[in-house]
């Protein structure tokens, strides 16, 4: 990086004069803290972002824009910053910014028409504390309820409760800085009005280039700087009860309106079968296809206490025979009458497709685990315990393509192993398979996936050996992975020249190309082919 | 240039499926809405996907605009060309593809129309969630691609657009969702990746025309209770609403005036429309209960109990029956999940033409913008107690959409003119106080676009993306 | 690549080992690089515990981050820096603000009990141990060379003279530790000693020990610093300097019990003195008003007819646990203890804030901070008693006077009307 060069000097003097001292920053020290997240081995890889600002207003970011066009600096941003790759800078893009908007953190809620509109720097786990108080929740996506109450709205957003309320549907009404510094209102803000209620339109939808993929545009097309989100009911106490001290901590919400089951299926067919019965029978408010693995994660404070589970005879048992379980919840909004008939409904159902309780002290024991992290959980922090994901498959369509899906998972698993999976080391069985559920079922996300050990080598090994492998099959079959790639010219071609759209718009909202540069669709290669076009 | 262009789409579609004959092409210059009458130049009727492909690269080469339209039925001009050109009426691509009750989908090509798709799938035991008795020969996918509410307010429901195809104004394929992705099997998930579906929602054939569309299909209820909640006001009726959606309460849930259920009742001929509307409530609530095949009595049971706790907290009275009429909860439930059975649509009643105007407002507002509605009419002479007034509820109750209907003879120019004055007026009225017209068609375009700079600018750069020739429904929106 | 051979049991299962069984802790766990490897960005460190938050303005538990909003003010920037630190890439040459971002850090541990819900993960130790690697390498903050020269001179880090030390407990009856002996040692500790507001609190706690018939003596004017602040800050050589010097000196006096009312006191002599083969029996006030109390060698039978809340000193609370960490294990520390004492006092009205026990909210004066950066120290009080507001408290209740003067600073620079009491004096209203 060209740090204490006259253009970064420049640029730093501009920001300083823009938004105050303190700040923006470029020390070295403090640059430091951004780089990395999942994955550690970036460490190792150059660049570092070379200015850190914050801005305290959608003026501030306007302004941030503005000068980015002006003396030609690339930007990213990131809310809470948790999936940091994403918003990193990348080779060959020196005076990278990053916009942190950690002081834009109010937000408002109407409880009466069900949204809280909010600045990027709320977290779930601070908008749901006040939702509450009103009947009201916000659901929490795999990030974690530390994540981004508005980032997390854009894209993914694969909730638990996503069961009923669909995924990447929950973001209305929002404010948008474009590179250029132009300021977007969509929807019912459109007009003008301080209206956040309604998200699509006016015309066709905007949310078609933020809500969708896995992590939204990453940037790309500009900052959000408010929006609002849906709220949905909730019918649990106005505070989560908690007893005990991290990290014996528990919550124990009410059971006579949150009732977690878990049934163990004979086949991954059988649990798409049953996933299937309960969308019709319209039941339960969080649903999942689970695993033995995270039911333990999720309700053993070490890994100590995981492995010990993991090796008792019954959960043994359990992975021996596919572990292929499915997790629901049931909230009873109206009242104890709803839960009694939903779980009966949902017995009928196990009933019907060979499903086995799991043992009723192992079911005691995770009940409260469960139930309370559907509802407000740092999740992904917690998977990290034992190591980061390392997934063989993936994908997001219907509920049958996830029978495709995750069989392809598992051999892929396979074929890697060892190190992976058997043999490799951590023996997760073969069932490792996961399925979020939305939409009533309509909608999955699949993974399949071992804990890796966090070492430098693991990593590296895992990003030489696997990821090759899992891109490999994904192009060859035309599928498009639940993440999708950082950068669509590689691969649009495969997929309707997606990329030129994509390039076309980009280029439109972000000519000078200063927005998460490389990141949805990488401008300089779409300049390279159209060069080596145009000259055959 | 005509003769030259008839020649170039007989050879894509054949000789029948192309009509320049001036009465055919006067029907579709105009409809019962305020939008200025244009003609197109040319019908051409494609059958296949392919065709659609053909005529956007032919209409590229002769700079010739097209307007896509998949219904028969036009109420709000968004059919109406607004340059003369190519009217691509896909009425006669009305196959439905596949229904599937795996995956819960139907995929449908854009001239399925209601009553086609709505029989198909009662042989499957199931449905497309239905908006208010729409008209049978309107295009379902017209309906989901321009959001139409329904009447089932859950939030599970909603965003009934799944996934598509489309032909964009490069005369290239383009798929929506994990159409795009071919080696996926369900072709479910609208939101796979950037550019989501979305984009093509609302887009009113500005962006691509669509060939074909998967849509979510709903199992029908297997046992249904009626309610009817009456209000004699507009001021009480968000209250039980806001709070039975809290408990997540019924599937079917929506409000109607006086006016507007004394019309669809006395078309069905349970009574006479004038004597039914002095009976009926100023506003009444209908709400269904319903439960699937297992133990739907008792899915029925608990929620109409929590209801009638609702009822005794806030004093409201449901009942099963309204204006005394035996079997309205039945007659009404009958016409819920289909579209409306007549030859004549029920909004063609009592006069011969009705102009709606339609927005999305919170619930808790309805009063508000039923009050300035009305002072409008009254400010254009225009009878109040004969608005149809029409509330859709929205993923419970989370907004509202909210239907002002006025009737008018069009033989009669003087009302005729009036009525147009009044929608006008009161379409300005209604975006002053920030109502959204989600769909702006005819004048609403200008209105909204007009104050909306910043997003008409995204709009465009999207419609450059997708039809750099702009000859895919020029005029609309704001293109 | 580490490959690791899995037996298999008696149901035929391949079972890998748990966890290596020799020197566990430091094999498996604490390797200083490994656990800034380890961190996952996840940003739980920077707040409470999601199930924990009640009220979003009171949601954050590290308050450098929320001060200074850059991640580096984190625990996980901290942890980027300290990988940096360790694979050579940063030192404070090539990055001028290395130390500050150090150092601009309370030591209050909140980040490492929200870390230690996802991860068997020990940050506040990289973090203080990167502090003594600073030192070691002879990067001093500028900033805390008055307080070791005030320490170097006159064995406090209050600016105080030695031969003052003592002069809280004048008049009072108590054993001169240094002549005679007893089994009880009270150590005031350097806030206390210097500080005429807070003498009423250590001259309390003597008058609870000498009522309850405990043989307890003081050291006085020869009681030294207990070294907390010196370790927390990194100059471990001076921390080992005076914990030597006391132990030797409670030796002498022919005392097996050291009781403190100053929560760094109480931690350096229960959690740090035991490194170094100290067998001194440590005690809080707390813990003896609870037990008298418990065992009603202590009648509360005044009325106190206030509105109070608590405050959880970091030293006695969440940093209360084994040095070596026991993953799975509560972050235990005397929480419930002066709970019940209040619940015992007749008429008060006790109100929690929202950040508590393991996730309480620090007072700012940890880590040398309120050394180093006193508006940043003062701060971070105020923001606690703007929480104590929040809950409608007329008084906020702690028992450490490093906290009590904090907060009787912030009261005074806001301007409010919070009363500030130690649970000594709270104690000895209802008596």
């Amino acid at each position: 990086m060209p740090y204490g060069d006259d253009k970064h000097k420049r640029i730093y003097e501009a920001l300083v004069n823009t938004l105050g001292e303190d700040y923006v920053e470029d020390d070295p020290a403090v640059v430091e803290a951004f780089y990395r997240d999942y994955y550690s081995y970036v460490s190792m890889l150059p660049p570092r972002v070379e200015f850190w600002v914050l801005p305290g207003s959608t003026e501030d970011v306007r302004a941030i824009y503005r000068l980015a066009n002006r003396l030609d600096f690339p930007t990213s941003v990131s809310s809470t910053g948790l999936l940091l790759a994403t918003c990193s800078a990348l080779p060959g893009y020196p005076y990278w910014c990053f916009i942190d908007p950690k002081r834009m953190n109010r937000f408002w809620i109407d409880p009466e028409n069900m949204y809280a509109v909010t600045e990027p720097y709320v977290t779930i786990a601070q908008l749901q504390s006040e939702t509450m108080k009103y009947g009201l929740f916000a659901g929490v996506t795999g990030a974690g309820s530390q994540g981004s109450a508005l980032a997390t709205h854009l894209g993914a957003n694969t909730q638990w409760t996503g069961w009923r309320t669909g995924r990447g549907r929950s973001l209305l009404g929002f404010e948008w800085v474009l590179p250029t510094g132009e300021i977007v209102r969509t929807g019912s803000l459109a007009t003008g009005k301080e209206e956040y209620w309604w998200g699509e339109g006016p015309g066709f939808d905007s949310h078609g280039l933020w809500r969708a993929g896995a992590l939204g545009p990453m940037g790309a097309f500009g900052t959000v700087t408010k929006a609002a989100v849906k709220l949905f009911p909730w019918p649990g106490p106005k505070i989560i009860p908690t007893e005990g001290v991290q990290p014996e901590k528990k919550s124990v919400l009410p059971r006579d309106t949150f009732r977690t089951f878990v049934y163990s299926y004979p086949s991954l067919e059988a649990c798409v079968e049953v996933i299937r019965e309960l969308a019709i029978a319209e039941i339960g408010a969080v649903a999942s296809q689970s695993n033995v693995m995270e039911l333990l994660m999720l309700a053993t404070g070490s890994r100590e206490e995981f492995w010990k589970k993991w090796h008792e005879p019954y959960w043994q048992e359990q992975i021996h025979h596919g572990g292929h379980m499915v997790m629901m919840t049931l909230w009873a909004y109206a009242g104890p009458k709803q839960m009694a008939y939903e779980e009966q409904v949902l017995k009928q159902i196990a009933d019907e497709y060979g499903g086995k309780p799991i043992d009723e002290r192992e079911m005691e024991w995770l009940h409260d685990s469960l139930t309370a992290s559907a509802v407000r959980d740092t999740h992904r922090g917690r998977y990290m315990r034992l190591g980061p994901l390392s997934g063989t498959g993936g994908a997001c369509d219907s509920l049958y393509d996830a029978i495709r899906s995750i069989k392809e998972g598992w051999r892929l698993k396979k074929l890697l192993t060892p190190p992976m999976g058997d043999g490799g080391l951590y023996d997760m069985g073969n069932e490792n398979h996961k399925m979020w559920l939305a939409d009533y079922g309509r909608i999955v996300t699949t993974a399949v996936g071992a804990f890796g050990d966090k070492t430098v080598e693991f990593e590296m090994w895992f990003a030489k050996n696997v990821m090759p492998h899992v891109v490999k099959y994904n192009n060859e079959n035309h599928i498009f992975s639940a993440n999708d790639p950082f950068d669509a010219s590689l691969t649009g071609h495969k997929y309707a020249n997606i990329h030129r759209y994509i390039a076309a718009i980009k280029k439109d909202l972000d000519p000078k190309n200063i927005a998460s540069p490389g990141r949805l669709v990488n401008m300089k290669n779409m300049e390279k082919m159209a060069a080596q076009q145009a000259a055959t | 240039m005509t003769t030259m262009l008839k020649d170039e789409l007989k050879a894509i579609v054949g000789a029948d499926n192309v009509s320049d004959d001036p009465q055919v092409l006067a029907g579709y210059s105009s409809d019962i809405s305020f939008v200025p009458s244009c003609r197109p130049i040319i019908a051409v009727y494609p059958r296949l996907a392919e065709d659609i492909r053909a005529i956007v690269k032919l209409a590229i080469k002769e700079s010739v605009p097209i307007t896509p339209r998949s219904s028969a039925v036009s109420f709000y001009g968004a059919g109406i060309p607004s340059e003369p050109g190519i009217l691509m009426d896909l009425r006669r691509m009305n196959r439905i593809l596949e229904i599937d009750p795996k995956d819960r989908k139907v995929k449908v090509e854009p001239g399925v129309t209601w009553a086609t798709v709505q029989d198909a799938l009662e042989k499957h035991g199931m449905m497309v969630a239905s908006p208010l008795l729409p008209h049978r020969d309107k295009s379902v996918l017209t309906s989901t691609m321009e959001r139409e509410p329904m009447l089932i307010v859950k939030s599970e429901y909603n965003e009934n657009f799944m996934t598509g195809e489309v032909v964009t104004g490069h005369g290239e394929f383009f798929w929506m969702g994990t159409a795009l992705s071919k080696g996926m099997v369900g072709r479910a998930n609208p939101e796979a990746f950037i550019l989501g579906t979305k984009i093509f929602r609302g887009q009113q054939g500005t962006l691509g025309i669509v060939s074909w569309a998967n849509i979510k299909a709903e199992f029908l209820p297997v046992m249904d209770k009626l309610y009817f909640i009456p209000s004699a006001k507009v001021e009480d009726v968000a209250l039980p609403i806001y709070r039975t959606q809290r408990l997540m309460l019924g599937g079917e849930l929506f409000v109607l005036n006086n006016h507007n259920l004394a019309s669809i009742l006395s078309q069905l001929g349970l009574g006479a429309f004038a004597e039914l509307k002095a009976a009926l409530p100023a506003f009444t609530t209908v709400i269904v209960f319903s439960g699937q095949k297992r133990m739907p009595e008792k899915r029925i049971a608990y929620e109409e109990e929590a209801m009638m706790g609702l009822a005794e907290e806030l004093g409201f009275k449901p009942t099963q029956s309204v204006a005394g009429i035996n079997g309205s909860d039945s007659a009404l439930l009958k016409l819920l999940r289909k579209p409306w059975p007549e030859e004549k649509y029920w909004k063609f009643f009592p006069k011969p033409h009705f102009c709606d105007i339609f927005f999305h407002a919170p619930l808790n507002r309805a009063p508000e913008f039923h009050g300035a509605i009305a002072r409008v009419a009254v400010k254009h002479g225009y009878p109040v107690d004969e608005i149809g007034v029409y509330l859709q509820p929205v993923e419970r109750a989370r907004v509202a959409y909210q239907c002002f209907t006025f009737h008018y003879d069009p033989a009669n120019l003087v009302e005729k003119e009036m009525v147009r004055e009044l929608f006008l007026d009161a379409s300005r009225v209604v975006v002053d106080m920030g109502g959204l017209f989600t769909n702006p068609y005819g004048p609403w375009a200008d209105m909204v676009f007009s104050r909306a700079a910043g997003y008409v600018r995204v709009l465009r750069s999207v419609k450059r993306a997708f039809d750099p020739h702009n000859i895919l429904n020029p005029g609309k929106l704001c293109f | 690549m580490t490959v690791v051979e899995p037996k298999v049991n008696n149901t035929g299962h391949r079972v890998w080992p748990v966890a290596p069984t020799d020197d566990w802790y430091h094999k498996y766990y604490y390797d200083m690089r490994k656990v800034t490897w380890n961190c996952a960005r996840c940003s739980v460190c920077k707040w409470i515990d999601s199930w924990e938050v009640k009220d979003a303005r009171f949601a954050k538990v590290c308050p450098s981050h929320h001060r200074y909003l850059f991640d580096a003010y984190s625990c996980q920037g901290r942890m980027d820096l300290a990988l940096a630190v360790i694979d050579g890439r940063l030192n404070p040459d090539n990055a001028p603000k290395l130390l500050d971002v150090i150092y601009k850090c309370n030591t209050c541990g909140g980040c490492d009990a929200s870390c230690k819900r996802h991860q068997d993960m020990e940050p506040l130790r990289v973090m203080l141990d990167l502090r003594a690697r600073m030192v070691e390498e002879g990067a001093l903050l500028p900033q805390h060379m008055p307080v070791l020269e005030s320490l170097k001179k006159e064995d406090n880090t209050m600016f105080g003279r030695k031969a003052d030390r003592g002069k809280w407990a004048e008049g009072l009856r108590v054993k001169d530790a240094t002549q005679e002996k007893c089994e009880v040692v009270f150590h005031a500790g350097c806030a206390v000693s210097f500080d005429p507001d807070l003498w009423k609190m250590a001259r309390g706690a003597v008058d609870i020990l000498n009522r309850a018939g405990v043989d307890v003596g003081i050291l006085g004017k020869d009681e030294t610093c207990c070294g907390c602040k010196m370790f927390d800050m990194g100059y471990r050589g001076e921390f080992l300097k005076y914990a030597e010097n006391n132990m030797d000196a409670w030796k002498r006096a022919g005392a097996k019990t050291v009781v403190t009312a100053c929560a760094d006191g109480y931690y350096a002599i229960k959690r740090l003195y035991p490194e170094i083969g100290s067998k001194f029996e440590a005690l809080h006030m707390v813990q003896v008003l609870e037990r008298l109390i418990r065992e009603d060698r202590l009648r509360l039978s005044r009325p106190v007819k206030m509105k109070v809340t608590w405050h959880d000193p970091c030293h006695m609370g969440r940093r209360d646990n084994d040095r070596v960490y026991v993953p799975g294990k509560a972050i235990m520390g005397l929480y419930e203890e002066p709970r019940s004492i209040i619940r015992a006092i007749p008429g008060i009205n006790f109100v929690e804030m929202f950040r508590i026990k393991e996730y309480a909210w620090c007072c700012g004066t940890g880590g040398g901070v309120k050394e180093a950066y006193p508006d940043f120290s003062l701060w971070t009080a105020i923001e606690r008693i703007k929480e104590a507001q929040a809950v409608g408290a007329e008084a906020i209740v702690t028992a450490c006077p490093w906290c009590e003067r904090q907060f009787m600073d912030a009261v005074s620079e806001m301007g409010v009307g919070m009363k500030v009491f130690d649970i000594i004096e709270l104690v000895q209203m209802a008596i």
